[in-house]
Order: C-alpha cells, then sequence, then structure tokens
C-alpha cells in the first residue's frame, strides 16, 4: 500500500562559514494511512530538522539537502514527489495536505492580529479543501462563512468561550490557548498529515495532558496520519504507534512503540528507557549514560554512540554498522543482536 | 523529625499592578500564606504549574523579593519585611541556587576557574593562587578536570555548564541550595548525571535541598518531603511517600495522573483537568483550585481556604473535600 | 607614606593593563581590513593636523591680497583665496579644529551617555524615573536653533562642544540603559548577589565589561557624526571666526570660488571632511565585527557558494550505509579475530 509520507535517503547538511554540519545523514520514514508515527531523539538529533524536510522549509537556512525519494499521497490518491515539487506546488499542498505545529505557538501568531481573523485567512486561502466535504463546488468565502467555520473549528478543538477568544490578540491568551489555535489553523483544511514537533514541550504537565489528549482525539476523527517529533519517551507511548529513534542524524532503531519499550534492540534506546525509573519502587540513584551528546562537528568515528556506550567494542569504533532487521518489523543500527548484549 | 534549617511562616507575597490611572492599584498574590518547614539534610520538592508561584517563592526565601508578610526562618535568623539588608546578606551566606538555565547563569566573559570562585573572590579573597586552587578542588568534585580551569563557557555543553553552576554553589561553604529545575533544560540523556552528581553530593557534604521541579516522577524518587503549590497557595504538603500512595487534593490527583510513564504496568485512569490556572490577580480567599476542580463543591467556592492540616501519616493538606472526610470518620 | 605608595603602584599597575587592552585592542583592529583602512585615513588626518606648520611654508593670517585667487600652481597647490591666503594651509590647520571637536565630543557623549544610561538602569528607581524624563525632554528641544541664540553669548567652540554634549548623549544613554537592563537580569547577576556581591562589584564586573564594546564602537562613529556637524555649524556661520575649519572654508568658497572658477577651493574641504569621516565610519563598523561576530560571519558564508555545494556531494556519498552483506562478513571477520 502507498504510505502517505514516504522518505528514503534523506540527507541534510548545514553550511557555517566555510565547513558543513552534518544534520541528518540518511534517514528513511514511511507514515501510514490514519497512522501515528513517532521520532525520539535529543536536540541536535536532527529531528526537527527532518520534519522542515518533509514541508521543504529548509530552504531559507542556508541548508544542502538531497533524498533518493520523497512522496506524498494526497487525498484523492495522487502521489506528488515533495522534492521536484515547485515552492507554488508547496504552497497549495501545505495546509491542505500536509500541516505542522510547533513548539513554541507564539512564533506562529502575528501579535497585532485577533487569532480569529488569523483563523479566518485559513478559510479565505484554502475555500477548496472546506467546501468540497459539502459536495459543493469550491468558491471563495465570504468573511462571515469563514468566521462561522473558524468559530466551529475553535469550538472543535476546546477553545471555551470561542466567540470572545475570537476577537483576542495573541498576548492575550496562554500557552496551552494558544497551541490549541495552532492546532485549530494546522488541521482546519483536514491535512491529511500533520507533523507535531515538540507540541507539548513548552506546556505544564495538565495542559499537556490535555493537548495529547486532543490530539489524539482530532487523529481519530478525521482519520488523519500523525508524524510526532519529541525528546519525550513518555509522550511517545501516550501517542504513538511506531517510532523511529534517532541518535546523532541516524535512525539508530524502529518499531512499534510497545515493542521498543518492552524489549529495546539499541543499547542507546535501552539506555534512554533506563534512565527514566518507574513510579512503583523509588530508586537511590539513577541509571545515567556518560559523557554527552557529541556536537554535530566531532561524531565520534565508527558507531556515533560507541563513545558513550555500555558495550562498546572494537569493531563499533572502527565501522558505522548498517540498520538492519533482526526481528521481522523492528530495524536496529548495532553491531549486535540483544542476546549478544545484554541478554548473555 | 530532624532539626529545622529553614521555615516559613504565613509567608506572603504580593505585587502591585498599578494599570489604571485612577483607583487602586491590582494585587498579584504570588505566595500566599505558605508556612513550609524543610529539615536539616533533605531534598525538599516543590512542585506545581509555571505561574503558581514556586519561583516567587524561593526568590522570597533568597531574598531576592521582600516578603508583604509573614516571615521566612533560616538558620537562626528571622527575615522578615524589616530585616535590614545587612542581616539578609549575612544570612545568605550559606544558601546558594542552581537555576534552570545554565547559559543565562554564567558570565561567558570569564574563564572557568573565575566564574567557579568568584563567591569567594566576592568575600574578599583576592590571591589568584587560592582562587584557582579552590576552584579546581569543586571542579574535581563535579566532575571536570583541572584543563578546565582555563577554558570559556561557550566550549561547554548543557551539562557541563550546570556542572559548573553547581561547583559555584558550593565553593562558599552553603549549606542550603535551592535547584530551580536544574534538569529540565538539559539533554534526556544527561539528565541522570546531573540528578545523581546532586544527590552524590547532597550525601557527601551534608546539604539540603530545596528542589523545585514540574517534574512529578523525579520528585518522588529524590525527596522525602514535598508540597505541592497552585496559584500562590500550597494544597497539600507532607511525606513525598504518602502524597504518591494517597494524594488527597484532587489537583494533585491530576498531576500524579499525568506524568507520562513508560511501561505499560503502570497505567492508572488519566484525570485530564478542564480549563487553565487563571491569574492570581485579586485571587479570592477561597480554594484558587476550586474553579477547575471536578469534585468542588459549594464550601470549595465559598469558604476561604482552610488551613494545612495534619491528616496522619506526616501527610498535610487544605483541600475541603479530604477534610470533611476526615471529619465523618 | 607606604599606602601612598601601595596606592601609585596599584594606580600604576592598573593604567599598564589598561595600556596593554588599548594595544591590543588596536592590534585587532589592524588585522580586520576595514579597521585598517580606516586606521590609515584617520591617521593621514591626524598627522597632517600636527604637522601643518611643517608641511607648509605658509601662514594662515599672512594677507597678501595682491596674490588673490590664484589657480593651482607648484608654489599654491590648491590656489588661493581672495585675500591670498593658501587653501592647502588652511585645509591642514581645518583638520585641527574638526579632529578635535569631533573626538572630544565623540568621547565625551560617550562618557555621559553611558554614566547616565547605566545610573538610570541601575540605581533605583527614582534615578531611573528622573533620567528618564531628562531625556524625554532633551529629545524634543531643538539643538540647531539653540545652537544659534547661544552663539550669542560665546562663539568658541568650546561652547559647541558643550551643546552638543549636553543634547547629544541621549541615545547612548538609552542604548545603554537597554543593555545594562538585559544584562541585570541574567541569571549570573544574581548568583554574585546571592554570595553577597556589592552593587559596585556588579557594575565593574558584569556590567562595565558587557557593555565596553558598545561604548568603543559608539564613541567611533559618533566622532564621525559630530565632525559632520560641526561642518554644518560652521558653515551657517557659528563658531569662532578667529579659527580656520573645513566649514568655513567652505563659506569662503561659496562666495567666490564658482566665479572664479578655483574648483578645488570647493572640493578640497569636501574631500577632506569625507575622508575623515569615512576613516572614522570603518573604523566604527571594524569594532562591529570585532566585538559582534556574527555581522562578519553572515557575510563570508554568501561568498563562494558554488566550491561549497560540489563538497557537499561527497560529504553525502560519505554518509551511506554499509550493503548488509559487507556489513555481515566484517563482522564475522571482526568475531574470528576476537576469539584468535
Amino acid at each position: 500500500m502507498q504510505p502517505v509520507l514516504d522518505i528514503h535517503g534523506l540527507k541534510v547538511l548545514f553550511r557555517v562559514g566555510n565547513t558543513y554540519i552534518r544534520a541528518v545523514e540518511g534517514v528513511d520514514i514511511t507514515v501510514g494511512e490514519g497512522e501515528s508515527v513517532a521520532i525520539v531523539g535529543e536536540s541536535g538529533c536532527g529531528k526537527s530538522v527532518t520534519g522542515l524536510a518533509c514541508m521543504k522549509l529548509l530552504a531559507q537556512q542556508n541548508a544542502v539537502y538531497t533524498a533518493k525519494k520523497m512522496t506524498l499521497q494526497t487525498k484523492d490518491g495522487h502521489v506528488h514527489d515533495l522534492l521536484s515539487e515547485s515552492e507554488n506546488g508547496m504552497l497549495a499542498l501545505r495546509a491542505e495536505q500536509i500541516a505542522m505545529i510547533f513548539q513554541d505557538p507564539s512564533t506562529f501568531l502575528n501579535p497585532v492580529m485577533t487569532v480569529g481573523e488569523q483563523m479566518d485567512e485559513v478559510f479565505l486561502y484554502h475555500p477548496g479543501a472546506v467546501t468540497q466535504e459539502d459536495g459543493k463546488a469550491a468558491h471563495k468565502l465570504s468573511r462571515d462563512e469563514a468566521k462561522r467555520l473558524s468559530l466551529e473549528q475553535f469550538r472543535r478543538v476546546g477553545i471555551p468561550d470561542p466567540e470572545m477568544r475570537y476577537k483576542q490578540f495573541p498576548h492575550e491568551l496562554s500557552g496551552g490557548l494558544k497551541q490549541r489555535i495552532l492546532i485549530a489553523m494546522a488541521t482546519a483544511c483536514k491535512p491529511r498529515l500533520l507533523i507535531a514537533d515538540e507540541p507539548t514541550t513548552a506546556l505544564d504537565v495538565t495542559i499537556q495532558a490535555q493537548i495529547l489528549d486532543l490530539i489524539t482525539t482530532l487523529r481519530r476523527e478525521s482519520g488523519m496520519s500523525l508524524l510526532m517529533i519529541t525528546h519525550d519517551l513518555g509522550v511517545v507511548r501516550a501517542v504513538a504507534e511506531r517510532c523511529y529513534v534517532m541518535y546523532c542524524g541516524k535512525i539508530v532503531e524502529h518499531g512499534y512503540v510497545r515493542d521498543i519499550l518492552e524489549h529495546p534492540l539499541h543499547p542507546y534506546t535501552k539506555a534512554l528507557i533506563d534512565t527514566v525509573p518507574g513510579l512503583d519502587d523509588r530508586v537511590e540513584r539513577f541509571v545515567q549514560i556518560p559523557h554527552n551528546v557529541p556536537h554535530p562537528s566531532q561524531k565520534p568515528s565508527g558507531c556515533f554512540f560507541s563513545n558513550r556506550c555500555a558495550f562498546c567494542t572494537g569493531i563499533c569504533q572502527s565501522a558505522m554498522p548498517p540498520l538492519r532487521e533482526p526481528v521481522p518489523g523492528r530495524q536496529t543500527r548495532c553491531w549486535f543482536d540483544k542476546e549478544e548484549l545484554w541478554e548473555k | 523529625m530532624g532539626e529545622i534549617i529553614l521555615s516559613t511562616n504565613e509567608l506572603s507575597v504580593d505585587f502591585r499592578i498599578q494599570n489604571k490611572v485612577f483607583g487602586s492599584p491590582d494585587i498579584l498574590s504570588a505566595v500566599s500564606k505558605v508556612n513550609l518547614q524543610i529539615e536539616r539534610g533533605e531534598i525538599f520538592g516543590l512542585v506545581g504549574e509555571s505561574g503558581c508561584g514556586k519561583t516567587t517563592l524561593a526568590n522570597a526565601i533568597l531574598g531576592f523579593v521582600k516578603p508583604t508578610a509573614g516571615s521566612v526562618s533560616f538558620m537562626g535568623h528571622t527575615l522578615t519585611r524589616t530585616t535590614s539588608p545587612k542581616v539578609w546578606r549575612q544570612a545568605r551566606r550559606n544558601m546558594q541556587m542552581v537555576f534552570q538555565d545554565p547559559y543565562t547563569s554564567l558570565d561567558a566573559r570569564m574563564p572557568v576557574w573565575q566564574l567557579v570562585s568568584e563567591p569567594l573572590y566576592i568575600n574578599g579573597e583576592r590571591n589568584e593562587h587560592v582562587l584557582r586552587e579552590r576552584a579546581e578542588e569543586l571542579l574535581l568534585r563535579v566532575g571536570l578536570g583541572r584543563d578546565d580551569l582555563d577554558r570559556h563557557v561557550f566550549e561547554f555543553s548543557g551539562g557541563q555548564r550546570q556542572r559548573i553552576a553547581i561547583a559555584r554553589a558550593l565553593i562558599g561553604g552553603a549549606k542550603f541550595i535551592v535547584c530551580d529545575e536544574p534538569v529540565s533544560a538539559l539533554d534526556v540523556s544527561v539528565h541522570s548525571q546531573i540528578c545523581n552528581l546532586l544527590l552524590d553530593l547532597q550525601q557527601e557534604m551534608e546539604l539540603t535541598y530545596l528542589f523545585i521541579s514540574h517534574n512529578l516522577s523525579l520528585i518522588k524518587h529524590i525527596t522525602k518531603h514535598m508540597a505541592v503549590m497552585y496559584l500562590g497557595t500550597v494544597l497539600e504538603c507532607g511525606s513525598t511517600e504518602e502524597i504518591f500512595r494517597s494524594p488527597e487534593c484532587p489537583y494533585t490527583q491530576a498531576l500524579i495522573s499525568s506524568i507520562l510513564q513508560l511501561h505499560p504496568t503502570a497505567d492508572t485512569q488519566k484525570i485530564i483537568l478542564r480549563g487553565e490556572a487563571t491569574s492570581p490577580v485579586n485571587a479570592p480567599l477561597t480554594c484558587r483550585f476550586a474553579s477547575r476542580c471536578s469534585a468542588a463543591c459549594e464550601k470549595c467556592r465559598t469558604a476561604p481556604l482552610p488551613p494545612l492540616t495534619n491528616i496522619g501519616n506526616d501527610h498535610f493538606t487544605s483541600c475541603h473535600l479530604a477534610l470533611q472526610e476526615g471529619s465523618h470518620e | 607614606m607606604e599606602k601612598a605608595k601601595k596606592i601609585a603602584s596599584s594606580v600604576g599597575a592598573a593604567c599598564a593593563r589598561a595600556g596593554i587592552a588599548i594595544g591590543r585592542l588596536f592590534a585587532k583592529i589592524w588585522k580586520n581590513p576595514k579597521g585598517r583602512r580606516g586606521l590609515i585615513m584617520v591617521g593621514i588626518v591626524v598627522l597632517a593636523a600636527l604637522l601643518a606648520p611643517i608641511l607648509t611654508p605658509y601662514d594662515l593670517h599672512e594677507y597678501n591680497v595682491t596674490e588673490g585667487l590664484q589657480q593651482p600652481s607648484f608654489s599654491h597647490w590648491l590656489g588661493t583665496d581672495k585675500n591670498g591666503v593658501d587653501i592647502m594651509t588652511q585645509v591642514l590647520y581645518g583638520a585641527r579644529i574638526s579632529l578635535i571637536i569631533g573626538i572630544t565630543t565623540g568621547i565625551s557623549v560617550t562618557l555621559l551617555g553611558a554614566i547616565m544610561g547605566i545610573m538610570s538602569a541601575y540605581f533605583g528607581k527614582v534615578l531611573s524615573v528622573t533620567i528618564l524624563n531628562l531625556i524625554n525632554v532633551l529629545l524634543v528641544v531643538p539643538t540647531l536653533p539653540l545652537m544659534m541664540v547661544l552663539s550669542n553669548i560665546s562663539s568658541s567652540y568650546v561652547m559647541m562642544i558643550l551643546i552638543f554634549t549636553l543634547f547629544g548623549w541621549c541615545g547612548t544613554a538609552r542604548m545603554i540603559r537597554a543593555q545594562v537592563l538585559s544584562i541585570v537580569n541574567m541569571n549570573y547577576v544574581r548568583a554574585a548577589e546571592l554570595s553577597g556581591a556589592s552593587k559596585s562589584y556588579i557594575m565593574f564586573r558584569h556590567i562595565m565589561p558587557a557593555v565596553a564594546h558598545l561604548l568603543i564602537m559608539n564613541c567611533a562613529l559618533s566622532c564621525a557624526g559630530f565632525m559632520v556637524a560641526e561642518a554644518g555649524l560652521s558653515f551657517i556661520g557659528l563658531g569662532d571666526a578667529s579659527v580656520m575649519s573645513w566649514g568655513k572654508i567652505l563659506v569662503a568658497a561659496e562666495r567666490d570660488a564658482f566665479t572664479s572658477g578655483l574648483w578645488a577651493w570647493v572640493l578640497a574641504p569636501g574631500v577632506a571632511i569625507f575622508f575623515t569621516v569615512f576613516g572614522f565610519m570603518q573604523v566604527g563598523y571594524a569594532l562591529e565585527e570585532i566585538f559582534n561576530p556574527r555581522v562578519k560571519r553572515k557575510k563570508t558564508s554568501s561568498k563562494d557558494s558554488r566550491s561549497a555545494t560540489e563538497s557537499a556531494d561527497a560529504i553525502f556519498a560519505s554518509m551511506e550505509d554499509l550493503p548488509l552483506e559487507d556489513a555481515k562478513t566484517l563482522k564475522e571477520a571482526y568475531l574470528k579475530g576476537e576469539t584468535h
């Protein structure tokens, strides 16, 4: 079956002065229809860059990128090649087929416009996506129609008192409400794929629970696919079915979330899971991973995790292992099977 | 119960906001009548959402803001609104702070040895040799090396910077450290390094921490006592174990249920709160959580918030519901 | 006596340290291409001003009406004015007043601005409100008419410098204030306060080093600005009539140069002003690049984009994974090597 998003061999470099920073080093990602997929990794592992590359939003930032394949299947079954798509073509695809929400909602809202006006704009610019649903032909929407749709959309994402919020400016809203507004704008045209880049990192725990709940509900209602980018394995478990673990620009493990959390294959994933103790038992000391995440320009030779790995051997330091599939449906980028490492 | 190193007595901090030309100013009550008792040598957890006043409370304890009412008792000093700056300064000698963001808490223009030894320099030690020696001693203790003495901050990663900040907090021999979200700005894989370091230092040097965090699972593992704050008031406090075993206040229950856990065996019923925290401007005397509380009754909305009451097993709460149940028994 | 010696030695050490710092700064400016250009240009003007009596055989007040309005020649490179005074001599001596006014006002405005800016940001609410209101008042006072009125009292250049300073510090002060406010809120300042640091400690140890670069840059740029302002004011007839300045040469030239075809009379002071101001600006921009490396980095990255993309392909190729088969043999070989 044709996946909604199919990326193969994505590589991204950033230019700093006369040198290149290796941000993403060959990443394959697929997101199926209605599926919820997560990319987990720490800051600087290239997860956000991957998300931006899917939207083709890397052009401004001194980035050079290449990919073997980058396709997006639209609602009508047509498969777009994102690599060759023009900027105008991308404008049409964004919002209607593929939408994105970010960590810091306030930077994506215009401070001198009310949130209602900004919500209306989405409908005014993309009338087709809305009206075609009712079976009518696409036509230009009037201001009143747009406002009606906006209020409806505000209600859908659970904004209390939408009439009042409609007239407010971004600075009058809390972080959680702003994130709701952004989600409302992103999902207004019922996109096929929503990319969420750390949407709850800046929010409080109780608000985080609300937002994650909202995203899951919206996804169930509209059958939209989700690509969640996060550093928090807890968030992954709460929303995603399948997950990619990234480290230093490469995917180190891939599989179903439940499998990964219960039986990780890669030492990095295992270490990450072990550092978070369960709530049931009280620990005196935390399991720790030595050293720091290497700077992108100072990645170790061989396997990128070799300098922090408890199971590091000679071959790890000399060559980067390929992404192999020891168990069907699961991939790991390690020279050894888990039986050879910690289940000896 | 051990010796109390720090306690607050009905501590309140109000800010006046004059945004009308005429009329009385609005009162933002950031911290309202907080009573805490921290034992010597323990880690005391303070949890709450952003804007709940936990940072203001820490600032009031450290003397960055003057309390509007109430007092702070610390190692024999009683500090109130009218205490002279000189006494504040003397009392603060034994307090230090580890900040959340290690990028703004270190002056990028100074080499590491100057940064770490700054508290000694301020207190009159001018001999560079002595300063470097003491800085080196502390750096080794926090897991950095002699080679790092002459480097600058920008050469270090977030975790290493936080180690430098910890070394600076400890060099003057402070016994009470306020840790304001010390790991939340760092990479996930270095969280445990810094937590373990803080725990080791606490054991070795017999330190007392006031540990501010929104990460409840961390609080659960490292603290002995904790307090839950909501909009400037403490809703529940006491032994961490007791609070996690049977949270009384609906807010605490919601907080605990919103912890995202990794292992499916630990799954509990999720409580998703309605709405968001309102602002503490002209906050009522009633329970400030009542407007979001699903179990709130008439009394919660009208009667003033009761003082923290012991409901047994070193567990204090100011929730009407819990207190009513107690009286029925 | 002992104490005095100690103080003297510590003052000496401080001066020496300051001297070394200034020397290092100049070395840095010299390394920057813009900075070197600027330093050379300003250096030429300074030398010309200092060596004016040596460079020219004529005197500024030697009138010789019979030799008036001469075309440029070997004896008078730029010709003579109506009174027969050599124009080259005027330009050389004019450099003195332009430089004196530019540099003294630049420095005094920066100093006053820095003091007021820091005071308003870091020494309590009362001072802050007072200084901010003072700035608001000063910003709306029209400087030019005031200057004209005050030139009736005294037309000396000291007066001009005084007025420039009194009304020119507001911009600097506001810039410094904003910078200081952002530093005061930094956590490292709070950490120092926790250790018992006094206000003066924080000011000299944390705030001053952080704003010093802004001040130096601001100084270089305002020197240039005030030199232009001085020329303008001299041109409309303000300033000491007995002292030669570039603005005054232009006034005289405006009356007679065009009728007598003496183009050099107009051009020379104009070029001199441009040359000096340009030099100071270049030094200012160089300082900006030195203290704020981001400005410079942006420029280099836009250059030679072509060669960069070519090597990108090589990097992309190096990111390719090992084929699974090869990996298998590699691992087997490794395991074998280990057992032996």
